[in-house]
């Protein structure tokens, strides 16, 4: 048990007064009884007595010093072995105390009196957790707690000395005279009330190798803080660390349930309902539960100067200041940021959907609200996954619209499969179309006259009309690239026209029509609502309209085209077999001379003269089969195009007088008459073939006035050219019958004509002979009354004449 | 002996059917159309008739319809001179109450054959 000083130099006083008077009794006795006399005997004692107790209280004061020191000496070595092992029970203390789960507060708080009371009473010392964004002081304590360092630094705010020696390399700083040390300056730069620091520590808190914090100390004395005092203070910081790692994983497993039950709950709403704006609202409902704030909010838009408040919750009976600044800096930046003033404290995060903001969720509290990291991150993963819903409504909308626009498309082509024509085709795409894509749709064709797309069908409930020509160049090159066109906010395009503007025209989506590579057209549908627009899907969509609508076309020029070819067919075929079977009948009547007069002179004695006579019949029949061969094959060439004309200036009126005197022998009942103008100019022509023309005519009069009668034959000059002119007063042709007696074999089309001996062919070579020449050729007539056949030529072919 | 009415308005057949029966000892009697043909069969009323089909004013077919709508002559034996011998034209041949028909071209010998097997019944 350690005395003062003054115990022992009291104890040494009185020790030194009894040896005094013991000393000084001694003497008196012993001087006495020795009968040793001194001149003055009391002068003399009292001298050795005042010497004696010098000395005995020199002795004694020294001695009491000695002690004094051994005292202390030995008081000091029994209190070092007492203060190591109180220290070393703290530290077990610490650790226990430590075990188990606690608060952090209440881990930082246990760690800080621990350490101090190693430390001393000056000593102040924090604690500091790393978080996602930096450290945050979870625990203080000492005489200036709240004076020298921050609540929460950054990384990059950290004071420098710190950062780099104690959070990234792990190492502890200790400064015991701190105003010597190098590293002050930058120190104090950054920590404040630096002139109650004279001796300042920074200590990491790790954890298997990582950093989970540090703790600061500082004091006021100079010295108090070094590394031996330390020591035992960093091995409380071991069991602070895995402490705190406990503590946080346990926080961490406990907010990140929280969390996650907002979250699910969240996710689960998003599931259920299908509308982003509902999700959003009962988000900011949940949000506004859990972290019991003034007011939670729910903006929406695509850009901060377009954020609107969708939904919003305000805490009962609170009026909470509203402002859009953290939104627009959350919005702006893509990132939470949180902003105080005097009215609130704001939390913001953004709601990032694709790569685009699509809103923000903001929290407001009351200004003294100090949003923990916790809610942040609750924030934070509720945008997330609000982000995450969204995206599964606005996919599950569009999965949605899309099935019904597929489904629409699949009725409009199962409409479209029962249309036949081009035109029911394409108004029943137009119609589906524009529906589905709720626009206004036209039709364009190419017109290659314009060198345009031309509107051929439109349809608009409004009766708006549209542009009647697209121009190539027109909404941009990707139409002539057959790419489909899309401008929304027509008004503001380089499109825009007078006629737009005055209309509301919103958005335009074109598509191309393209058969075999090129363009033949486009789908153009307009949007006049408020705000429409097209997207790339609604291309798609169109382009599928377009390639039904380019195969409706196909189809149906198709069918048509081929209807025609078999009508064609049909037509050929009849022809055909109508050649065939009247061919074989106009064969069959001159064979049967043939055969019935060969057979007779073969079989039968005849005489000479019978035999030549029979020989000449058939020899007219054979000619007759000549005639009736060479003139098939005219008609057949001439159709053909295989036929050329020989052509001579040539005299009408001389064919004409030639070619009756041949046939009147034969004509014995007609008064043939010819009026010949003699003004006829000569025309450029194939005589051979005009001969025919004349020689079939007058045949044909013949023929058809069978009870004779007067024929004339005309000829007269008439505009650039000749007219030729036949009449008889034979039967005449029925009025039905008028035009098709120039086709081939339609002398078998009117019944009273047959009977009538011929090969059916004589007026369609007639015609076309005459068509060669670049005239034309036709007849009148009244039943029973006779006919006028007339034929103009010109002087000489033009341009425009069917040359073979 | 008998008589049989040619109606044909082919020049060359009517000297051929003439020229290849002048050894048989019928009466002949030839017309150029229907009309003529239906006036010489209701004079002379022959024991059979051969008419061509296709001829002006009345054809055969006409004339066969005329003389089988005929009281007294809707009996006589009609022969069908034709060149159309397709299968759905001898029908209305024989629709129109022809007895048979003779396809051109023909032989003398089958028309020969054909006029004594209906004139000699």
């Amino acid at each position: 048990m350690p005395r003062s000083l003054r115990f022992y130099v009291a104890a040494s006083s009185v020790y030194a007064a009894l040896v005094f008077l013991a000393v000084h009794i001694v003497y008196g006795v012993e001087l006495g009884s020795a009968g040793f006399r001194f001149p003055d005997p009391e002068a003399l004692i009292s001298s050795i007595d005042i010497v004696s107790f010098i000395v005995w209280l020199g002795i004694s004061l020294i001695a009491a010093t000695v002690l004094y020191r051994l005292a202390v000496a030995l008081e000091g070595a029994r209190d070092e072995g007492a203060q190591r092992q109180g220290e070393i029970a703290s530290i077990f203390a610490l650790g226990q105390a430590l075990s188990g789960s606690l608060e952090l507060e209440a881990i930082a708080e246990r760690f800080l009196a621990a350490a101090l009371s190693s430390l001393g009473p000056t000593v102040t010392g924090g604690l500091y957790l790393q978080e996602e964004d930096g450290f945050r002081l979870i625990g203080e304590r000492g005489p200036n707690a709240g004076k020298h360092w921050a609540l929460r630094y950054t990384h990059g705010a950290l004071p420098a000395p710190i950062r780099t020696r104690v959070v990234d390399h792990q190492g502890t700083l200790v400064m015991a005279d701190a105003v010597t040390s190098p590293a002050w300056q930058p120190l104090a730069a950054e920590l404040r009330n630096t002139t109650l620091i004279r001796s300042f520590a920074a200590m990491p808190v790790v954890s298997h190798d990582r950093l989970v914090g540090f703790a600061v100390f500082a004091s006021d004395r100079v010295g108090t803080l070094h590394g031996n005092a330390l020591q035992i203070v960093a091995l409380g910081a071991q069991f602070l660390a895995s402490a705190l790692r406990t503590a946080l994983s346990f926080d961490e497993a406990e907010a990140r349930g929280n969390r996650e039950a907002i979250v699910n709950r969240v996710a689960q709403r998003a599931r259920a309902e299908h509308d982003p704006e509902a999700v959003l609202k009962s988000t900011v409902d949940e949000l506004a539960g859990a972290l019991h704030v003034k007011r939670v909010a729910a903006l929406v838009g695509t850009s901060a100067d377009e954020l609107r408040v969708l939904h919003e919750a305000v805490a009962p009976g609170a009026t909470p200041h509203r402002s859009v600044q953290a939104s627009h800096l959350a919005a702006t930046t893509g990132r939470t940021s949180q902003l105080s003033d005097e009215n609130a404290s704001r939390l913001a995060t953004p709601i990032i959907v694709g790569g685009e903001l699509a809103g923000v969720i903001t929290v407001s509290d009351d200004p003294s609200r100090d949003w923990t990291v916790d809610e942040v991150r609750l924030v934070e993963a509720v945008a997330r996954e609000l982000r995450v819903a969204m995206e599964a409504a606005r996919l599950l909308q569009s999965r949605e619209r899309e099935n019904q626009r597929l489904m629409a498309l699949q009725r409009a082509s199962t409409t479209i499969a029962t249309r036949s024509t081009t035109h029911e085709v394409i108004d029943e795409v137009l119609r589906a179309a524009g529906s589905i894509l709720q626009a206004s749709p036209s039709l364009y064709l190419w017109d290659a006259e314009s060198d345009a797309l031309r509107l051929v069908q439109h349809a608009d409930t409004e009766g708006r009309s549209v542009m009647p020509l697209v121009r190539r160049g027109d909404f941009g090159e990707r139409l002539t690239n057959l790419d489909p066109t899309i401008i929304n906010d027509f008004a503001s395009s380089q499109w825009a026209t007078e006629w737009s503007r005055s209309s509301g025209l919103q958005a335009l989506l074109a598509v191309p029509l393209v058969r075999t590579g090129s363009l033949i057209g486009a789908i153009v549908l307009r949007a006049f609502a408020q705000g429409a627009s097209f997207t790339e899907d609604d291309a798609r969509l169109l382009g599928l309209f377009g390639d039904l609508a380019v195969a409706a076309m196909a189809n149906a020029e198709a069918f048509e085209r081929q209807r025609s070819a078999v009508e064609q067919l049909e037509r050929l075929n009849r022809a055909k077999s109508e050649f065939v079977s009247i061919v074989s009948h106009e064969f069959r009547t001159p064979l049967t001379g043939i055969q019935g007069f060969s057979e007779m002179m073969r079989d039968e004695d005849l005489s000479l003269a019978e035999m030549k006579e029979y020989a000449s019949d058939i020899n007219k029949d054979a000619q007759r089969l000549t005639r009736l061969i060479n003139d098939m094959l005219d008609l057949s060439r001439m159709e053909a195009g295989r036929m050329s004309l020989d052509r001579q200036p040539t005299d009408l009126n001389a064919i004409v007088s030639e070619t009756v005197e041949r046939v009147r022998p034969n004509a014995p009942e007609h008064q043939i008459t010819l009026e010949l103008d003699p003004s006829l100019p000569p025309l450029s022509g194939d005589h051979d073939r005009l001969t025919q023309v004349v020689a079939n005519l007058l045949s044909n009069a013949v023929k058809y006035s069978p009870t004779g009668g007067p024929i004339l034959v005309r000829t007269a000059p008439d505009a650039g050219g000749v007219h030729l002119s036949v009449e008889d007063h034979g039967m005449g042709i029925p009025a039905d019958s008028i035009e098709s007696i120039w086709e081939q074999y339609g002398r078998v089309e009117s019944k009273q004509m047959r009977g009538i001996q011929g090969t059916g062919l004589g007026l369609p070579i007639v015609r076309q002979i005459v068509k060669m020449h670049g005239g034309r050729a036709w007849a009148e007539s009244e039943l029973g009354r006779g006919s006028v056949f007339h034929v103009v030529l010109p002087l000489a072919p033009s341009s425009q004449a069917v040359e073979a | 002996m008998g008589k049989v009415v040619f109606v044909e308005d082919d020049p060359m057949i009517r000297k051929l059917v003439q020229t290849a029966l002048r050894a048989s000892k019928h009466e002949l009697h030839f017309a150029m159309n229907g009309r003529e043909g239906l006036a010489l069969v209701e004079r002379v009323h022959p024991d059979a008739v051969f008419t061509d089909v296709s001829m002006p004013e009345m054809d055969g077919i006409q004339l066969a319809d005329a003389i089988r709508a005929h009281p007294d002559l809707k009996a006589t034996p009609i022969v069908f001179i034709t060149a159309s011998v397709q299968r759905d034209q001898v029908a209305r041949y024989f629709a129109h109450g022809a007895t048979t028909y003779l396809a051109k071209p023909f032989s003398t010998a089958q028309l020969r054959e054909q006029v004594e097997r209906l004139v000699t019944n």
